[in-house]
């Protein structure tokens, strides 16, 4: 019988092996500069009179961290996208590359608990893709790292509520060295997949799912260094066209699934955290809106005043929570 | 003695919190990224964290559950829905090759049970005292550990199928 205990001590002995002292003065810095971050916008709050600052969901997001404790890290041993070229068409367009590292990761998309993903600031991010994909639309790729942790966030490039320029379309996620990371847009019938691994690391696209229902047609594409780009059919229900990576560092070869959007969702999520601002901080009528919307269950209020709201995973849910507000804001005699 | 005894706490548990991260994890990157996070919620309560009865337990059962926790929100976007363990070639040194078919087995298991697995086989601890880590009941730590045990079994020996050598040294 296969002795567990083991070959699980064999396999923790290749663990890193830290970094004592090293190690706490990060992590004393991380607690620090959350705490900054805290405080930044309860100052904000008081400015407009909210108590909106205090949502754990914004909170709980650390803004850039010093220098020196980010400097500190660089601890993954294995290379990751954040170490890699900046690739795609417009690799080589310098205010493409800047206004993409400089693009807001919390704007744009509906705020929802990013648990302990940190926000890094733009001197720690690097533009990992930015260029056109199947179809016309500009994306870019955003990796940042903060200590060990490396996230990474996709924009698109179009109208945004400022003008033109970059829009957040996923909430940023966590990677790791070795992963590769892809985005696909399912609006349409068919449309763009990207697909961004290691410039030494080779693509394959694998359609999986259900076959006697159809398999996701590749209408094109085209994988070089690295970079899949790809227009593909999207099925009915669920995206089922995966991809495999080879040669990632000493990883298995696994098969991804691409994180999906909807490039016509223009998103009315701004819209809910403004009007729930707007509604709640109004000062005749404020906490009764916030009183009808947490009673009908639609924010919830923490014991320290902050307000959380569900996650609307559609523009469906954006609308009708909206409409929900509104109807609270009427009945409090708000009223436009 | 700085920060309260912070630092000098973190230079004792680093490298067992970051081999247990490492088992829950399999990658080195991941590891510091987890031993780190718990680390911060640690400074964050380090008052109250440092009058438990062991300072360790309470940073562990953060490390796991925040482990758990990322997994299930991967799994919301991004994840591997099918993993093929690389096959080893002949030139491989026989650790490595073993570690990386254990470190394969171990991807085969869903974060929970891969968690039990770690508790109760490398971190040694009772059922009961998994069971608190993970804020489940002792059936349910039970269950996870014979079902992990199970898949993990059934992993190494399909891979052994194909690899006697590494098999028979690893159970030799």
């Amino acid at each position: 019988m296969t002795d567990v205990r083991t070959l699980l001590h064999d396999l923790a002995a290749d663990a890193p092996r830290g970094h004592g002292e090293v190690t706490a003065d990060r992590v004393v810095d991380l607690h620090r500069a959350q705490d900054r971050r805290r405080l930044r916008l309860a100052g904000v709050a008081a400015a407009i009179a909210v108590v909106v600052a205090a949502v754990p969901a914004l909170v709980d997001r650390s803004g850039p961290q010093d220098a020196a404790a980010v400097a500190s890290a660089g601890t993954a041993e294995a290379a990751s996208l954040f170490d890699a070229p900046t690739r795609g068409s417009l690799a080589d367009d310098a205010d493409a590359v800047t206004s993409a590292r400089e693009a807001s990761w919390g704007e744009g998309i509906p705020f929802r608990d990013a648990g302990d993903i940190l926000d890094p600031g733009p001197q720690d991010r690097h533009v990992a893709f930015v260029g056109e994909v199947p179809g016309g639309q500009v994306w870019a790729l955003v990796v940042g790292r903060t200590g060990p942790q490396l996230a990474y966030a996709w924009f698109v490039r179009g109208e945004t509520g400022d003008g033109f320029g970059w829009r957040l379309v996923t909430l940023p996620e966590r990677t790791f060295a070795g992963l590769p990371v892809a985005l696909v847009d399912g609006a349409g019938e068919h449309g763009p997949l990207l697909v961004v691994a290691m410039p030494d690391e080779d693509i394959d696209l694998v359609p999986f799912g259900d076959a006697s229902a159809g398999l996701p047609e590749i209408r094109s594409s085209e994988v070089s260094g690295g970079i899949a780009l790809v227009d593909v059919d999207t099925p009915a229900s669920g995206f089922s066209l995966g991809y495999e990576v080879a040669g990632a560092v000493d990883s298995p070869r696994s098969t991804f699934r691409p994180v999906q959007f909807d490039s016509t969702d223009q998103g009315s999520y701004g819209d809910v955290v403004g009007s729930i601002i707007t509604a709640v901080t109004d000062e005749d009528t404020g906490a009764a809106v916030q009183d009808c919307l947490v009673s009908g269950g639609l924010l919830e209020a923490a014991d320290d005043g902050g307000l959380t709201w569900p996650y609307l995973a559609t523009d469906e849910d954006a609308v009708a929570f909206l409409a929900a507000v509104e109807a609270c804001r009427a009945s409090a005699g708000q009223g436009d | 003695m700085r920060d309260d005894g912070f630092t000098d706490f973190v230079v004792e548990v680093e490298r067992p919190l970051l081999r247990t991260a490492y088992l829950l994890t399999g990658d080195h990157g991941h590891a510091e990224d987890l031993v780190q996070t718990a680390l911060v919620k640690a400074h964050r309560h380090w008052a109250k964290v440092r009058r438990a009865d062991s300072p360790l337990a309470y940073v562990r059962r953060v490390l796991v559950t925040s482990h758990v926790s990322w997994r299930r929100r991967m799994s919301t976007s991004e994840q591997v829905i099918e993993t093929v363990p690389d096959r080893p070639g002949d030139d491989l040194q026989e650790r490595q090759a073993t570690t990386d078919l254990v470190r394969a087995a171990l991807r085969e298991l869903s974060p929970r049970v891969r968690a039990v697995v770690v508790l109760r086989y490398f971190e040694d601890l009772t059922e009961a005292e998994t069971a608190r880590v993970l804020g489940c009941s002792t059936s349910t730590v039970s269950t996870h550990a014979a079902r992990g045990l199970a898949t993990l079994r059934r992993h190494l020996d399909a891979t052994a199928d194909t690899d006697t050598s590494i098999y028979a040294r690893r159970t030799s």
